[in-house]
């Protein structure tokens, strides 16, 4: 085993990392969340490919902090939201435990693979679970939210307090992307945008444009369900 | 105005001005002990009349946090009804946000309250909100909507409709809300 081999890995996993961002965001990937996307996999995926190819050289003190530092803010995220009781907790159980089953291979002596395969399936529930509720996957909510100010009124004025839709929905949940924040909660939905966002977007009338944006999603998830 | 009126009508006042009375120089605490009634309501009332000149209160020092005390001194006052319900027929008006750039907010999208407003960015001048003001104000619809009345919201808040009012021409003076129709 040489360092050619973990790159081919590396790019492997890359790939496969990829192909499940082009399903789940259905073919469409913008090239600032490419970017985003293939280097924080290359840091999450490199010590643990490295050390499951070289265990004699694992060090458990780098392996834990520098785990620590790569993953708290994602998964702090998840967790911070799940205990604000905006979504559900199944969401943070398939991607902790998932991780930590892949991140405790290189521990093992033996069943390695198969514990990153179960990690895998893990993974592989957190994704469906995005496919299904695809307002969860911030490149997907970043493309919609363009799309939706599209018919809207622009030129209007801004607020940097969020508009209140009085659309109830089923399950609570909580995305974000670059420039906006989405809350669906059991008998509305919050939108923030933020004033660059709103410029982006052609300063649309707030309200019209948070309306439409919960009206689309809403629709989407409905088509999803079928 | 409203808020001496309010006052006015529980029966605690009559059991809070007759100890004062009676027992001048007195802190709340010591009111609310004695009269059995909560501190709050006790310096709610007492603060109400210092405001309107009906009892004085001087500041005791000892061992400790430094007291208020209060003194009854009476007095009169006149009831201005144009005052009271000027504005009172704004309850059907729409309003909404203004949007201008120098105001932003504080606010909690959980307990959905705005907890400040913040004039002139992060440095400039912060006005806090209690609670039920925050709620309204988190109601109340964005820029170049539609609008909705100031009856609606309040009752969506629930906070009184001429409490609504009053913060809603305060909000109108710092150029927040505007009344569309």
């Amino acid at each position: 085993m040489n360092i050619f081999s973990i790159f081919i890995g590396l790019f492997l996993m890359l790939l496969f990392y990829f192909a499940i961002h082009m399903i789940i965001n259905r073919g469409k990937i913008e090239l600032k969340y490419l970017l985003f996307i293939l280097l924080y996999s290359l840091f999450v995926g490199t010590p643990v490919a490295y050390f499951n190819i070289f265990p004699e050289r694992f060090n458990p003190i780098f392996y834990i902090v520098y785990y620590i530092v790569i993953l708290l803010p994602s998964l702090g995220l998840e967790l911070y939201n799940c205990m604000k009781g905006r979504q559900a907790w199944r969401i943070f159980i398939l991607l902790f435990v998932g991780i930590v089953l892949i991140l405790l291979s290189p521990t093992l002596e033996t069943g390695r693979f198969l514990i990153i395969l179960i990690g895998f399936l893990f993974l592989t529930g957190f994704f469906v679970y995005h496919f299904r509720y695809p307002h969860l996957n911030p490149m997907w909510l970043d493309d919609m939210a363009k799309k939706a100010a599209g018919g809207v009124e622009k030129k209007c004025r801004y607020s940097s307090k969020p508009v209140i839709v009085h659309i109830p929905s089923q399950k609570t949940s909580c995305s974000r992307s670059f420039g906006i924040f989405l809350l669906f909660k059991k008998k509305n939905a919050v939108v923030k945008i933020s004033r660059d966002f709103h410029e982006m977007l052609g300063r649309p009338n707030m309200e019209r444009y948070a309306e439409e944006l919960v009206r689309r999603i809403k629709e989407k998830i409905k088509e999803e369900g079928r | 105005m409203i808020d001496l009126i309010r006052i006015l009508g529980s029966d605690h006042i009559f059991k809070i001005i007759d100890f004062l009375k009676k027992n001048p120089d007195q802190n709340a605490s010591f009111i609310a002990d004695n009269l059995n009634i909560h501190i709050l309501t006790v310096q709610r009332v007492l603060e109400t009349l210092e405001k309107y000149g009906f009892v004085k209160s001087k500041e005791k020092r000892g061992v400790g946090r430094p007291s208020k005390i209060f003194s009854y001194l009476g007095g009169e006052f006149k009831v201005n009804l144009d005052k009271i319900f000027s504005g009172y027929d704004l309850k059907d008006k729409l309003i909404r946000e203004t949007g201008i750039d120098k105001i932003s907010f504080s606010y909690d999208v959980d307990k959905e309250i705005v907890n400040a407003i913040l004039i002139g960015g992060k440095k400039g001048e912060k006005i806090k909100l209690d609670p039920k003001k925050g709620k309204f104000l988190w109601l109340v619809p964005p820029p170049d909507s539609k609008g909705e009345t100031i009856e609606s919201i309040s009752k969506k808040a629930g906070i009184p409709l001429i409490d609504a009012i009053k913060f809603s021409l305060e909000m109108q003076d710092l150029e927040i809300l505007e009344v569309i129709r």
